[in-house]
């Protein structure tokens, strides 16, 4: 009898323990779904700014039809690409939407070259406003992203701990946190300037 | 009743705290020895043929009670170590960031920013808590750094402007009156007794969760045992959270008015809230009731509800009431569009009037909560559009940074730059590590901060604090890297800067009492003796005025911390104030606070609270963890500077 209430005891602390490593793994889901809507808001920020960008590039540089439109399909396709990610994020979604980020931002990199050897366009307020913005926006993107990777990891690397672990795959908790991570991203990762300056 | 005899009372309510909780759980413990003795005895033999074995069975029932109960506290008490920020989490709540999803949200965000600068305390994070359809509300946190707001999907899209700033001015009361401390230890403790009821509720929906496998079945009779069992700890909770909180949701209701100088907005609030619900999903929600503006679960059998009848509360805000939910609220969302800006508040109208050759004091400027003027009606963008509240002089896009963390990172950092060349080379050169753009613009920054009225600093860096809730863990510490890194090269007396520095810190890490001071030989007297005369020399140019400020304060310290005479310019280094900062963080509340006072009493002795001084006394009274915003809680309007500060 003394041993049955020692196991009761027994069990029932450790369903207690239980029941706080599965609120510590709902705190840190929550952390880094958070992290990820601040990243999420700053995308959207950048996808908003492309088309004016497009649109006033349009005027000087008619002959460049290719280069505009690769622009235009890239962000349509980042686009969708962050709509699955939020509707079911998961690692083979997260990855193909880093895959379509990573494109965009080539397509934008090519433009901004082609946008180089036309020199009205350059001298154009809008573009140059346009351009600044885009460039400080990408900064904040890089920023949450870091963040986000931040958190996702912590989230993580508890879940693979040994008590963690157990409950986690009991609970619903078994998918990891999908890192996102822009491969070769070096257009983003050096980006050139923040926009502070009085204009 | 002032407003630190609220904030001692919220101490006393501790002890009561404690006492009940002493008597609940000696309570839980007796109970089940009791069902052990019971069930091992049905045959009803008298006491004293029982044998010892069933004696030891018993008291081993009640230890083990004990146990579980003191380990769920003193595990709790831990977690919630992480601050406001956790219970937010763990309500399922999302922060609002620096450009929300819509109108509603950042009409939100508006209103705790209005508030968090009319009481001068760092913006606080917001959570939505996006599930969650009835109205309710909360504020959570250990200290006024550290605290969140939390709003349900439901208060922002169903209460107007004006009941909106009335709810959320009844949270920031319970944070300047140190409810949310008070709380955050009730939450720890209570759930110890809760604890039970939590365990039966998770075992029963891991077997619903796991339907198709039928080894459920023991699991769900153990659930239920244990659930049981524990509701009559969660009815214990319960009784204790209604006896310490029913008393402060009037004293917030009251403070909510003195805020907005508007009983109508809570008052509606309330109203909405009675044709509505209050209540939450979250099961967690029933740990944290005493810390929402109304009751998140149906009354029980036993009127115990942690908050005072809400026509009680009405009537208390609003005497001329006729006591009809309807005759106060009509029950529709909020159109996006519909521009329901609360008329201008008592604060704002007197600054309007105010004489323009009064120099603009930073509180005086935070006080103007800044509910649109008219003229912005129908923007609800709020933001940037036009500056407002205390900041007249800061260009928007600069505001702008500040809400959002990668800037407002780059904005603290930039204002503890020194204007002097050669300091500020050293700066940068401390930061080199950091990436060159970002590097390049801190000077940029700094330069624009010049051309911003001095008094507009303080409530620019409490935005900006606001913002580096979203850093992840990695992010603040390396941030804290960078800001010791412009501290140390700071010079000796620059304090402006280190205002900020000490501030950022204080929101970035958690604050270690430390007795180095100690070692060194500096005694509580000489600490005080260090911030008084910060105060008093940099807030003064003539050394007699020095003197009468220093004065001024030191009159209203007991002997113990009255310190002696008037410190060198040496003793008012920033090392010595950290030291000093640090040493007197071990002192008990009430005295911290009388410390808090003589600062105040000296940084207004002349009449005039200079931006530095605010500055100084802002960044001294954060450190030492007491929140002061007295003029907000006494009767008279902050007409004139020195009958406030008095």
């Amino acid at each position: 009898m003394l041993f049955g209430i020692g196991l009761l005891v027994f069990l029932l602390i450790f369903v207690v323990y239980a029941v706080g490593i599965y609120n510590r793994l709902v705190t840190l889901r929550e952390r880094f779904k958070n992290a990820f809507s601040q990243i999420e808001i700053q995308l959207k920020r950048r996808y908003d700014l492309i088309p004016n960008l497009v649109e006033t590039a349009k005027g000087y540089m008619a002959h460049e039809r290719d280069t505009l439109e690769a622009v235009v399909r890239a962000r349509g396709a980042a686009m969708s690409g962050l709509d699955k990610v939020h509707n079911s994020p998961g690692e083979a979604k997260m990855a193909e939407f880093a895959k379509a980020e990573v494109a965009l931002g080539q397509a934008l990199t090519r433009f901004m070259a082609v946008a180089e050897s036309y020199p009205d366009l350059k001298a154009n307020q809008t573009m140059s406003d346009l351009n600044e913005e885009l460039t400080s926006t990408e900064n904040k993107v890089a920023f949450a992203r870091q963040a986000y990777n931040d958190s996702v990891t912590e989230y993580n690397s508890y879940k693979q701990q040994f008590p963690p672990v157990i409950v986690a795959n009991l609970t619903g908790f078994a998918e990891r946190g999908a890192l996102l991570e822009f491969a070769d991203s070096a257009q983003i990762q050096a980006a050139p300037r923040v926009s502070f300056s009085a204009s | 009743m002032k407003f630190l005899d609220y904030q001692a009372e919220a101490r006393s309510n501790t002890f009561r705290l404690i006492a009940l909780y002493g008597i609940g759980v000696l309570a839980l413990g007796g109970i089940s020895a009791l069902i052990v003795h019971v069930s091992l005895n049905l045959g009803g033999a008298p006491l004293e043929e029982l044998s010892p074995q069933h004696w030891s069975l018993v008291l081993t029932a009640a230890i083990a009670t004990w146990g579980i109960i003191f380990l769920g506290s003193v595990w709790r008490m831990a977690q919630l170590g992480r601050g406001g920020k956790m219970v937010a989490e763990s309500l399922g709540g999302t922060l609002l960031g620096p450009t929300p999803q819509n109108a509603l949200e950042r009409r939100a965000l508006n209103v705790v920013e209005e508030m968090a600068l009319a009481s001068g305390i760092a913006v606080p994070p917001v959570y939505v808590l996006r599930r969650e359809q009835g109205i309710n509300a909360f504020a959570a946190g250990w200290s006024l750094d550290d605290a969140v707001i939390g709003l349900t999907d439901g208060a922002i899209k169903k209460l107007t402007r004006s009941e909106l700033q009335g709810v959320v001015a009844h949270e920031f009361s319970h944070i300047v009156n140190r409810d949310t401390s008070l709380n955050m230890r009730l939450m720890g403790v209570l759930h110890g007794i809760v604890v039970l009821s939590i365990v039966g509720e998770f075992l029963l929906r891991t077997r619903s969760s796991s339907d198709s496998k039928k080894s459920g079945a023991p699991f769900f009779a153990l659930g239920l045992g244990i659930w049981l069992f524990g509701s009559l700890g969660a009815f214990l909770a319960q009784l204790i959270q209604a006896r310490v909180s029913r008393e402060r949701e009037y004293l917030a209701d009251a403070s909510a008015v003195q805020f907005t100088r508007d009983p109508e907005g809570i008052g509606r609030a309330l109203a909405k809230i009675g044709l509505e619900s209050s209540y939450l999903e979250s099961s967690f929600g029933r740990a944290a009731s005493h810390m929402l503006i109304a009751s998140p679960h149906e009354p029980t059998l036993f009127n115990l509800a942690s908050h005072p009848p809400l026509e009680k509360r009405i009537r208390r805000l609003l005497p001329a009431w006729d006591g009809r939910l309807e005759s106060l609220a009509t029950l529709k969302q909020i159109e996006a569009l519909e521009a329901d800006f609360s008329r201008p508040t008592e604060y704002q109208r007197i600054a309007q009037g105010a004489d323009p050759n009064l120099e603009l004091l930073p509180m005086q400027a935070a006080f103007i909560a800044y509910a649109p003027s008219p003229s912005s009606k129908g923007d609800t963008s709020g933001h940037g559009a036009q500056n407002s509240g205390p900041f007249f002089s800061t260009p928007s896009d600069l505001l702008q940074s500040a809400r959002e963390p990668f800037e407002a990172r780059l904005l603290l950092l930039a204002l503890m730059l020194e204007d002097e060349p050669r300091v500020r080379a050293g700066q940068l050169t401390a930061l080199s590590a950091m990436p060159q753009n970002e590097l390049e613009t801190l000077p940029k920054i700094a330069n624009r901060l010049t051309q911003i009225d001095a008094p507009e600093r303080l409530p620019l860096v409490q935005l900006a604090l606001g913002s580096l809730a979203s850093l992840s863990a990695k992010q603040a510490t390396y941030l804290a890297t960078q800001v010791r890194a412009v501290r140390l090269a700071l010079p000796p007396l620059s304090h402006r800067a280190y205002c900020v520095s000490r501030l950022t810190l204080r929101h970035l890490e958690e604050p270690r009492p430390s007795a180095s001071g100690n070692a060194l030989g500096l005694s509580s007297k000489a600490a005080v003796g260090r911030l008084l005369g910060a105060i008093a020399r940099r807030g003064n140019s003539s050394l007699e005025a020095v003197e009468r400020a220093f004065a001024a304060g030191v009159a209203l310290l007991p002997q113990a911390t009255r310190p002696t005479g008037l410190p060198s310019l040496r003793e008012i280094e920033l090392d010595s104030i950290d030291l000093a900062l640090d040493l007197l963080l071990n002192e008990s509340f009430e005295s911290r606070v009388q410390i808090v006072c003589a600062l105040r009493a000296a940084a207004a002795e002349d009449g005039i609270l200079r931006a530095l001084e605010a500055e100084l006394l802002n960044t001294f009274r954060v450190c030492l963890n007491v929140a002061l915003s007295p003029e907000l809680s006494e009767p008279d309007l902050p007409g004139v500077v020195r009958s406030r500060l008095r």
